[in-house]
Parts: C-alpha cells; structure tokens; sequence
C-alpha cells in the first residue's frame, strides 16, 4: 500500500473511534450523573527516509532525512469531569455531588463467568466502585422489620465513612447537610433534635485520567494505579494524609437535586459535522490516492 | 535517446510523495498542535546540452541548459500557530506563541515556542504543541506516557507542593489539576489562595525542609517550561505530537526569554494548523499532475513503439 492509502485508512478508523465516543455521550444525555467522554487525537510515528549527503544544498531548511507521516491515532479518552446542571427533586433520596466528587459504594466481585465470588466464610466478596449517580432508594431489609437501607439505583448498598450500612426505620425522616452528614428524626415529632448517624462516602477526584467507565454510570480505578493518589477521601474532619475537607477539594453535598448528565447536545453535534467532514475528506483522499494507483497501473495503456 | 522519459516518472513520484504529505496532513485534521507539512521539490541538477555535427569543422556548440527531473527534497512543517479552542478542561494547555523574527548574518530566524517534555523510553528532550495533559501518580504527562517538564529542568510534580502565604509556609500535599491555576507565563498557581506553587528542596537525611541561613526555605516555583527554538525547520518530527532536535548537545533549546511574546491558556487546547480547503486543493492538484506526467511517459511510450516496430520497415 502507498502511504497515502495508509493515511487515509489510520484517520479513517480513528474518527470512527471518534464517532463511537460521540454517539455513546449522546445516548446519555439523560443519565442522572453522566460524564461526557473525549477522544483525542495524536499523529502516528513519521517513517524517516534517509538522503545522501549530497542532497545537503544550499537554500535547504531541514537536517538531511525525509519524515513521512502515517495519519493518524486516538490518543486517549478524557474523562470530563465538568459539572452538570442540578435538578430540584424535592426527592430525600435523591443526592447530587456539586465539585469533582463520587460516592463511594461496593460491589460484587464477579468471576470470569458473571457469578458472584464468595469469601471463605460464604459472605460474597465485594469491591470499591465510584459513581456520581446520587438518585438513591430505600431498599427494605431482609432480616429487620421496618428498617430500610440506603441504596443506588441499581440495588449496592451505600455505607457511611466508619463502614456502616445507612438504616433508615420507618417513621424517620433522613436529612443531609452539605458534608454529607446523615442524620434523622422522627417525621411525627418536629422539635426533636435530629440524630446523626454517619458521613456519606464521598471522595475527591484528583487523577480522573486513571478513572476507568464499568458501564451502569460507575468507575473503577485502573489496574494499575494507586487508588489512593487517584481519589483522596472527602471528609468533615480529615484526620489521614489522604483525606482532605469539603472546602478545599471544593465538593458540597445537596439533598433533594439530582445532577443531570454534562452532555452539551450542541457542541456534540457540531462535533459530529465536524467529523463526519474530516471523514468524508479522508475517504476523499482514498478515492485520490486510488485513482493514482490506477493510474500507474495503466502506465502501459 | 529520449530523456523525458525519466523525466516524466521522476515528476509522477514526486507528486506521489506530495500526495502522501497532504493526506497525512489531512488524516490529522483534528490533531492537536499539528503543524502541517509541505513537500518541497527540487529540479535534478542542471546540464549543460551541446549541438553535435553542427557542421563542418565545426566543434560541437553549447545550446542551453536543462533539467532531466525533480525530486522531493524535503518536507518541511509550518509552524503557523492553530486556532485555540476552549475544552473546560483544566488539564488542558494552550500554547500562543508570538516572537518576533530576527536577522543573524544574511539568515532570517522565526523563532517558536513549546512545551518541553522528557521522552518516556530515552529520558530525552522532546518538544511539543500538544497541550493535553494528564496527572498520573503525581507527576504531569502527555496522553502519551511523557513527563512535562518544569522551568527547572525536573519533571513537574503536584504531589508535594508548598505554598508561601502570610510569610508563612503551607504544605499542600497533592494538588489535581482543578484546584491549580496556571498563568499565561506558565507558572502554577494555587486556585484558592492564588499563591504560586513551590517545590521545596528536602534534606535527604532528615526527610526535613533543608533551610539556608539567608533564605529560610529552599524553594522553586512551580511551571511549565517554555523552550524557545530560533530555527523550527531544525526540529525533526517523531510523531505522537513531537519533534526532536538532533543537535541538542551543540545547540541547546533556551527558555523563552521575554515571556509577554508567549501566553499559556489552561482550559484550551491549539487545534491543528491544516486547512482543509488548501489540502483538498493541494490534493486534487497533485493528482491531475500525476496524471499528466503520466501522460507523458504514455506519449513518449508510443514514440518509442514507433522506433521500434515501424522505422526500418518495408
């Protein structure tokens, strides 16, 4: 193959990439907490072509050597943690996080085969995962009556920062202030003093390149990265090296919003045009580098 | 014996060659802080052509001069600055450069500005106009893997930084790109208290801040480094984003001297230079010229077949 046929071929599946990026933010649009994704682009290894000193003239610019491009690559995907608007729920459950924050939550730990891992003692083991999708439930517990817990969306229990599930009784009334702070009362008995009963876990994104998507709106630190330089633990009062407090990480907590997804419809469209055009000139380009192989085959009419 | 036809295939590679730069530039449209690329090509030496058996007596006679070809000989970048487009993104880094071209002997300079990064596999200098960064354990990076060098030489680190505020010095610890402000000149301030950020040097043996008598604190501020290069057309291009100087030892890059011709825009990023209109035309003007110097080595086939088969013939 001509390099100009490679060109066209590297650019040509990486605005492809591109577009699959595009289309998976446009599909969240809705997604309470979404994040946005980004490709970047970088220009693949130039092949350089050596020249014989003779070739060193005067009028020359350039060190003796002829750098050909090979088109281009995705570089990497970005996350982008921009805030997105909050919605007024008047949910209690609902929670949105205001800054570079995620909840914390466990998950399952899943084997090759998508079955739950169990422990030695039979318990199934579980993970830390991170999400900023703060529309919670209250899911009933299986062994207490009248006791519910606080859960996400898709059913992993939420624990305080001591590790403690967050339980709700019947009757109570769940309010959270800006640190994350839980506390309850009574619904029937208005002057009673609310009770505290834990800090909600929530951590300060430091390093959101090593943030890995799991799908179902959570993260998961990558592999190999050390969790605690990607994600510093939010705290009221920060107590260890890692931790840090609300005002400095810039993070608040609100009861009653929702955070909607940070995808601006407008500006991925014009994304869209805009490589859908560089990808109509790379097949362009192609079709013209084709037509020069043509040609040189009918050199000989 | 027909010299064109050499002629003629030297011009169809050279526009094959000019055809594969302008696709590469194409391919990266949307690159950025690519610098488009020109094939530049030469004629084949000229020589002299003489008139034999003119006459009589008569020695043979000079006629003129011609060229029996043209090659690319090389490929040069144009450092054009990009269009900058806001991103949001705090990791992102414009970088605007207007320094003033000057005259050294008979050589005009147009110097250019980038961002200095330390070459992941040869810890070697590498420049760059691709301003997408990222924190990975501390330590600022290209999408690539390549440390960012700071102002002192050292890869930049947000994982032990000092502020001086009130006369009073600060540890910070570790700093994400979000809560760090960087000025136009590069240096790295801290977004709440709005002090620069140190980096402050630490006794080895006691884990402690060394302090020098006169100074207190032996401290650096934190910020990028902008490294000054008077002849662009020096810089070798590597891909990933990056060139290379070859000479670095004999002629090492300088940092910026008057930082007002540079300005760092963080939330930006430089989109690549190419223009899309000029590569389509380039593009479709390589190709016509292909076809027609491949016309003639068709032309001059047929003369040639002529020589062959029906001269002589009866």
């Amino acid at each position: 193959m001509n390099p100009s046929t490679i060109n066209a071929m590297t650019a040509m599946s990486a605005l492809q990439q591109k577009l699959d990026v595009l289309a998976n933010n446009i599909a969240n649009l809705d997604t309470i907490g979404y994040k946005r994704q980004d490709a970047t682009f970088h220009d693949i290894l130039t092949s350089q072509k050596q020249q014989h000193p003779a070739k060193e003239l005067p009028g020359r610019l350039t060190d003796l050597g002829l750098t050909l491009g090979r088109g281009a690559a995705v570089s990497a995907l970005h996350l982008d943690f921009s805030q997105g608007s909050l919605r007024p729920t008047d949910q209690l459950t609902d929670v949105a996080i205001e800054g570079a924050g995620l909840f914390e939550i466990h998950i399952p730990l899943m084997d090759a085969d998508g079955e739950p891992q169990l422990g030695e003692d039979g318990e199934p083991l579980v993970e830390r995962a991170w999400t900023r999708s703060g529309a919670f439930q209250l899911t009933p517990s299986a062994t207490e009556i009248d006791v519910s817990y606080l859960a996400t969306q898709d059913g992993h229990l939420l624990r305080t920062t001591a590790g403690d599930l967050i339980a709700i009784e019947k009757g109570q009334r769940m309010t959270i202030d800006e640190y994350g702070r839980i506390f309850v009362a009574s619904e029937h008995e208005v002057d009673q003093t609310p009770q505290y009963i834990g800090q909600l876990n929530v951590v300060h994104v430091v390093q959101p390149a090593q943030l890995e998507q799991i799908g179902a709106n959570m993260y998961r630190v990558a592999a190999d990265a050390d969790v605690d330089t990607v994600l510093h633990g939010v705290r009221f009062e920060p107590l260890e090296l890692n931790e840090t407090s609300f005002e400095e990480a810039g993070i608040a907590i609100r009861q009653g919003f929702l955070e909607q997804s940070n995808v601006n419809l407008i500006a991925e469209i014009t994304e869209l045009i805009n490589i859908q055009r560089a990808y109509q000139l790379s097949a362009r380009a192609l079709s013209s580098s084709d037509a020069m192989m043509g040609l040189a085959v009918q050199l000989r009419g | 014996m027909l010299r064109g036809l050499y002629t003629a295939t030297s011009g169809m590679i050279t526009q094959q060659r000019k055809h594969d730069a302008i696709t590469n530039n194409i391919a990266n449209l949307n690159t950025p802080g690519f610098k488009k690329e020109h094939a530049v090509s030469r004629s084949f030496p000229e020589m002299l052509i003489q008139l034999m058996n003119g006459g009589d007596g008569q020695a043979a006679k000079p006629i003129g001069s011609i060229n029996t070809g043209v090659i690319v000989e090389e490929i040069i970048a144009a450092f054009t600055q990009g269009d900058v487009q806001e991103t949001s993104r705090p990791s992102d880094f414009a970088l605007i450069a207007n320094i003033a071209p000057y005259i050294e002997g008979d050589t005009t300079y147009y110097p250019q500005a980038f961002f200095t990064v330390q070459h992941s596999t040869d810890n070697g200098m590498r420049f760059t106009r691709n301003g997408q960064f990222q924190l990975n354990d501390g330590e600022l990076m290209t999408a690539e893997g390549h440390r960012v060098l700071g102002r002192d030489g050292e890869p930049i680190r947000l994982d032990d930084v000092w502020v001086l505020t009130d006369n009073e010095w600060v540890w910070l610890g570790q700093r994400s790109l979000e809560q760090v402000k960087v000025g136009a000149d590069g240096v790295m301030y801290d977004a709440q208290s709005g002090a620069p950020l140190q980096r402050v040097a630490m006794d080895p043996d006691t884990g402690q801040p060394l302090i020098d008598p006169e100074v207190g604190f032996v401290s650096e501020p934190v910020a990028l480094l902008i490294s000054q290069i008077d002849d662009p057309y020096r810089l070798v291009r590597e891909g990933n984003g990056l060139f290379r100087l070859n000479d670095i030892e004999q002629n090492p890059p300088r940092e910026v001297e008057n930082m007002a011709d540079v300005s760092v825009m963080q939330g930006f990023i430089e989109r690549s230079n190419v223009d899309p209109t000029e590569a389509m035309v380039d593009m479709m003007t390589a190709q016509r010229l292909y076809e027609a110097n491949q016309r003639v080595v068709q032309f001059y086939d047929r003369s040639l077949e002529k020589a062959v088969n029906e001269i002589g013939k009866v």
